[in-house]
């Protein structure tokens, strides 16, 4: 079977040979393998000289068997239209651990896209100059930020948190199967749960209009959501007094009436006090709350899929 | 008794001045630790010990430079071969600008069971407080903020565990117990502290220190400052104590507990 180790069919090939040996000139793996080997050229990333499995830098799909082959990755889906703050929450998340804060039963056992982090953290320090986050335009961007977790029973989990343009989420709520959001459709397939992003900012200007989009994804998110977790992350919270009353009261009941296995929690990232709770540990409590759903106190995650979990990316990437 | 030993530091941390200082330590043979023969190859640290005797301080080690030096030392009554490769800093700053590891290194590796990871806090930029950070959130689409980027130093630092670990092939899933880190806060001098080695640790970098505690059992990792050489050698009265006194009265460790010893061969009996 092209892709896999023709001896043992749960030998993590690519990505490390079950024999020790070098993947490429494994007998096993070129066995299923040597014609791809031969005719594709390699992948850019094996061009360069490195001679790391991992390059740092935030995964595509095709790298999640990076993590997967030694346990399978809790994926958290980031959804919410184009500049609700969804890579600045990231962004906010990382330099928080960086400078100190903690996930409240994890403790920080590595990352494999360090350097993704810390590109979103550079962007997010640097003061007063007018830094910003845009939103990308290209629908088909969708990368995953990395960490490794362990928890107190120093069971590592590895966590991987999705990074997709609003756009694909847009044009997913107005039509499934839009070319245009293959990246809205993986994230809602594969994740263990969602953080979906209500943007305050959007809804003082938008009103009625802008409320309407996030109802459309957040029904979209509903369907056949098989009770994975939802937390509603009101971003830009410092202005949250600003919405018209009805919009805020009519939305928030709404969503909480969509979904059962549910939270929400305010953020922004301008603290009006110090420390102010919105910015520092909301933004963690996020993560917090949707990891204590998904994955049990022992340790060992719910099956959230129906299908063969372990599989999962294989199964995906053979499409 | 054969030791292999890796001291890991980034340029500038203070490797060359230590593993010198030591040697002379041990030449005089009035610290813990002692030669029980002579050293067959000293051209690791020939140069910087003529610095020292001076009462100057080295220069760096050469990039390319790799040498394996053999300290046969003797404690507690035990003799023991240690191994020490002295690869230049420079060539850590380009493992992980190239993210390429060359064999003598994964050798290095994968034959030492005793790492010090020499951090000298000093060269490292303070750790920001994030109530200052300002965001602002454009609605110009395709607008590119164009910021010079440098990894931070915390995150190159996790980085390089990282990839030591992953050439030592250490079973993520477990928190490691087979190997000894020793965490090495060097030019102690300059940080003005009476704080202990882990909680300035957590103070200017707690996202390493994390790192480093969920990785390894406790009993495997240690917080040791140094101040291989007390004081900087750039004024004339700290040269003229050097030149009168021997650069072997100087230096000093801070360990765990916070006990300012000045015998700096302890270092590696407490990294073995």
């Amino acid at each position: 079977m092209e892709g896999k180790c023709s001896k043992y069919p749960d030998c993590p090939a690519p990505t490390h040979c079950h024999e020790g040996d070098e993947v490429a000139t494994c007998e096993y793996w070129l066995k299923n393998n040597s014609y791809k080997e031969t005719k594709k050229e390699k992948p850019l990333k094996e061009q360069k000289q490195s001679n790391l499995p991992w390059s740092g830098e935030a995964f595509l799909v095709d790298d999640i068997p990076q993590v997967s082959f030694r346990s399978t990755p809790i994926i958290l889906g980031i959804v919410g239209k184009a500049d609700a703050g969804k890579t600045t929450f990231l962004a906010m998340l990382y330099t928080l651990l960086l400078n100190g804060n903690s996930f409240k039963n994890f403790s920080f056992a590595g990352t494999k896209t360090i350097i993704g982090w810390d590109k979103l953290h550079h962007k997010l320090k640097v003061e007063e100059s007018d830094v910003a986050f845009p939103d990308p335009t290209d629908p088909k961007y969708h990368r995953l930020f990395h960490f490794a977790l362990r928890n107190n029973n120093n069971i590592l989990k590895d966590i991987l948190l999705s990074d997709a343009s609003g756009e694909t989420f847009s044009n997913w709520a107005q039509k499934q199967d839009d070319t245009n959001a293959e990246a809205a459709r993986w994230i809602y397939e594969y994740s263990h749960g969602f953080i979906l992003f209500v943007d305050c900012v959007n809804l003082i200007a938008g009103k009625n209009f802008a409320k309407t989009k996030i109802i459309d994804i957040a029904q979209m998110l509903k369907h056949n959501l098989k009770n994975r977790p939802v937390i509603t992350v009101w971003s830009k919270a410092d202005k949250k007094g600003l919405i018209h009353q009805q919009i805020k009261d009519s939305l928030k009941e709404e969503l909480a009436s969509m979904f059962e296995n549910y939270a929400e929690l305010d953020i922004s990232n301008f603290p009006s006090a110090e420390p102010d709770p919105i910015v520092h540990e909301n933004n963690l409590k996020v993560v917090d709350w949707l990891l204590s759903k998904s994955i049990k106190a022992t340790g060992k995650e719910l099956e959230v899929e129906t299908q063969n979990t372990d599989d999962l990316f294989l199964n995906y990437r053979r499409r | 008794m054969s030791k292999k030993l890796l001291i890991i530091g980034k340029k500038n941390s203070s490797k060359t001045v230590f593993i010198t200082q030591f040697y002379i330590r041990l030449q005089k043979g009035k610290s813990k630790l002692s030669l029980y023969k002579p050293v067959e190859d000293l051209s690791a640290i020939s140069a910087a010990k003529d610095f020292l005797v001076n009462g100057e301080e080295p220069e760096p080690t050469v990039a390319g430079s790799n040498v394996n030096m053999l300290l046969p030392i003797e404690f507690d009554g035990q003799q023991l071969d240690l191994h020490y490769p002295d690869f230049g800093g420079e060539q850590i700053n380009r493992i992980l600008t190239t993210r390429e590891v060359d064999k003598k290194w994964i050798d290095a590796i994968k034959e030492s069971d005793n790492w010090i990871f020499f951090i000298r806090l000093n060269s490292i930029n303070r750790k920001r407080d994030i109530s200052n950070t300002k965001v602002t959130e454009h609605h110009t689409q395709g607008e590119k903020t164009d910021v010079s980027y440098a990894t931070t130093e915390q995150s190159s630092l996790i980085e390089l565990l990282q990839i030591f670990l992953h050439f030592k092939e250490s079973d993520y899933h477990l928190k490691n117990s087979k190997f000894k880190l020793t965490v090495t806060l060097t030019c102690w001098d300059e940080l003005n502290t009476s704080e202990i080695p882990r909680t300035i640790l957590k103070d200017q970098l707690p996202l390493l220190l994390n790192f480093i505690e969920s990785n390894w059992e406790k009993d495997k990792i240690k917080f040791i400052g140094l101040s291989a050489l007390q004081f900087p050698l750039t004024n004339a009265e700290n040269k003229a104590k050097y030149e009168n006194e021997g650069s072997e009265s100087f230096g000093y460790l801070i360990k765990e507990t916070g006990e300012k010893i000045t015998d700096i061969t302890e270092l590696i009996s407490e990294a073995l």
